[in-house]
């Protein structure tokens, strides 16, 4: 599995620490033919690079946002509930989708991650046929039905 | 180690020691005070026995001064030898009213100056008479009436009684220094030692509550030792929630892959796989399913026991009915009776009493579940200060012998092939019910169905 997608024109940006969610992620996303639109970084460091246009992605344009963002909480170096207040305190950043997708069902760590003002929370099911369902059912409704912000050019 | 002051709380003990030393110091406070008072009262009588004897000295040097100075008159004629005749004739007087005064409460100086009285006033008489032959007879005569001697004896009888006097009042003074230095000692006595026992009595107080009551094996300060243990309970606590935490995120991630990727070998595999590698696969899926539920159902138990309990008026008939009709949507089309009694309000936490009753209710629909006719009847009944909540059914039941057991965590009493289940739900309601004080217990007999109860307080 590799980022073979132009860096500018991400649908889904995916921010996954586990190769198998990972791909469990993407295969659900498969189902309704959005997959090739998927950019997967490994850490919450990489992903504030990505979302800041800077490092390895400075070549990034702050006017080509994703569609959605996609981010696991328990993360490697930065932790998602970090990533996700930093994205929504810059203006440059907050009005991209932002859905957390994770494990954990604690009510702190949901409190907390709407507090910092993400837009959507899904539990990643144990189940394999409720996990495609979600998963795919939330790519469908980011990608397709809810209307994204336009971000000034 | 016999340990008397087991039963005793550190305060008691404390105001008692307290109390104790106070009253240590109290009483040498008034004993010296006492004798701070007598020392005063022997002073004066001290300074009293001083005054007697100064004037009985002065009676008897005016006698004398007078003696003297009649003699003169008498072998001289001259007026003038009776200058201190005339000076000190009132003094005796006026000397004697001072003794008769200062010796009022001695009954014994009394009668010895009533002695003197007479003696003195003869005296006089005898002196008087020397004078006035000398004057108007002449000195032969004046010298033969003194020659006679009675003045010399009126003197002597003086003298000896003076001296008698004396010897009283030094007597009397003797007594009333020995007091003086009685009293002196006794109060240093009772200062010194007074605050000798009540510091030792402070130190064995001290050592008893280091020793018995604060404990044999800790002997620090009981503030330190709380401390501690609060820190360390909050310590726990905390270490809880993250490993609560971990097993949440990490432990699900495995058991999802497990799943996921069966799930994409069988479907990638269709073709390929025949109808026993298909069963297989089943198995390894339901078991995952299991296991993760397992895991949720160990962490909600985790989450029952740390959560903090918010007590709330609960309206529990209303609670009742929506989560019997919650989980009737699982299964429409048993036909169960539920009959739900009118079962008061309760002091208690809402979502709590929900786990209660959720697993009270689900436990009573799936044990029905291969009756014929099931039935579940909720009710309950008020004591003094608790109310107890039942319910009863008409399902499998169980075996009184197993009672214990019915309470524990994954302590199941039927197989998971005649009903499904982690064993983790009767342990969420005893945990529960037990956090708000109440109590559980059951009644059961094999195929003809169980009734829980649970007590709560009424306040």
């Amino acid at each position: 599995m590799n980022n073979n997608v132009d860096m500018n024109e991400v649908d889904v940006l995916m921010v996954e620490d586990n190769p198998n969610d990972a791909e469990l992620i993407i295969r659900a996303l498969n189902k309704i033919n959005i997959a090739n639109k998927i950019y997967w970084v490994k850490d919450g460091a990489e992903a504030l690079e990505f979302v800041f246009c800077t490092g390895i992605y400075s070549g990034r344009s702050f006017t080509n946002p994703p569609k959605v963002i996609f981010l696991d909480v328990k993360l490697p170096k930065v932790n998602g509930l970090e990533v996700a207040a930093k994205i929504k305190i810059d203006e440059r950043t907050k009005m991209i989708p932002l859905v957390i997708v994770t494990s954990s069902q604690e009510e702190s760590d949901l409190k907390e991650a709407y507090n910092r003002g993400v837009n959507s929370y899904i539990v990643k099911p144990i189940e394999a046929t409720n996990f495609v369902k979600s998963l795919s059912e939330a790519g469908l409704y980011w990608l397709a039905v809810n209307k994204p912000p336009i971000i000034n050019k | 180690m016999l340990n008397p002051f087991k039963k005793m709380s550190v305060k008691l003990i404390n105001a008692i020691s307290i109390f104790s030393i106070v009253l240590v110091f109290l009483v040498v406070a008034v004993v010296s005070y006492k004798s701070m008072l007598q020392i005063d009262v022997d002073e004066i009588w001290v300074i009293h026995s001083y005054q007697v004897s100064t004037n009985l000295n002065v009676l008897m040097s005016d006698l004398e001064n007078i003696e003297t100075s009649v003699r003169g008159y008498v072998i001289t004629g001259q007026d003038i030898y009776l200058g201190p005749y005339n000076t000190y004739l009132p003094d005796v007087d006026k000397t004697f009213t001072t003794l008769d005064n200062l010796t009022i409460d001695n009954p014994l100086q009394q009668k010895n100056l009533s002695d003197i009285k007479p003696l003195i006033d003869e005296k006089k008489a005898n002196i008087q008479e020397a004078i006035s032959l000398r004057k108007n007879i002449g000195l032969n005569s004046a010298i033969a009436y003194v020659s006679i001697g009675n003045g010399k004896k009126i003197m002597d009888s003086i003298r000896i009684i003076v001296a008698n006097m004396q010897k009283e009042e030094s007597r009397l003074l003797q007594i009333r220094t020995n007091d003086l230095t009685q009293i002196n000692t006794l109060t240093k006595n009772t200062i010194i030692w007074g605050s000798i026992i009540g510091f030792l009595f402070y130190l064995l107080v001290n050592y008893i509550i280091n020793k018995f009551v604060i404990g044999e094996i800790v002997r620090k300060p009981l503030l330190e030792r709380e401390q501690k243990a609060l820190a360390e309970a909050l310590k726990a606590n905390k270490e809880m929630e993250a490993f609560s935490y971990s097993v949440s995120h990490d432990l699900r991630a495995p058991l999802r892959a497990i799943d996921g990727f069966t799930q994409i070998l069988v479907e990638d595999n269709i073709d390929k796989l025949d109808d026993e590698g298909k069963r297989v696969a089943g198995i390894i899926r339901a078991s995952t399913v299991k296991m993760g539920k397992l895991i949720d159902d160990l962490l909600s138990f985790s989450r029952l026991g740390r959560q903090e309990i918010k007590k709330n008026k609960v309206d529990m008939k209303s609670l009742v009915n929506n989560i019997y009709n919650e989980l009737r949507k699982n299964s429409p089309d048993k036909n169960i009776e539920f009959v739900l009694n009118d079962i008061p309000d309760a002091m208690a936490d809402k979502d709590m009493m929900s786990v209660v009753w959720t697993n009270l209710i689900s436990n009573a629909i799936k044990f029905t579940g291969k009756k014929d006719k099931p039935k579940i009847e909720i009710g309950s009944k008020m004591d003094n200060d608790v109310i107890t909540y039942y319910q009863k059914d008409n399902g499998a039941g169980f075996d009184m012998k197993y009672v214990d057991k019915l309470f524990g965590v994954f302590q199941r009493l039927h197989s998971t092939e005649d009903f499904d289940g982690t064993g983790v739900g009767l342990a969420n309601v005893k945990r529960v019910v037990e956090r708000h004080g109440g109590k559980v217990w059951a009644e059961g007999k094999v195929d003809e169905g169980a009734t829980f109860y649970f007590s709560l307080p009424k306040v």
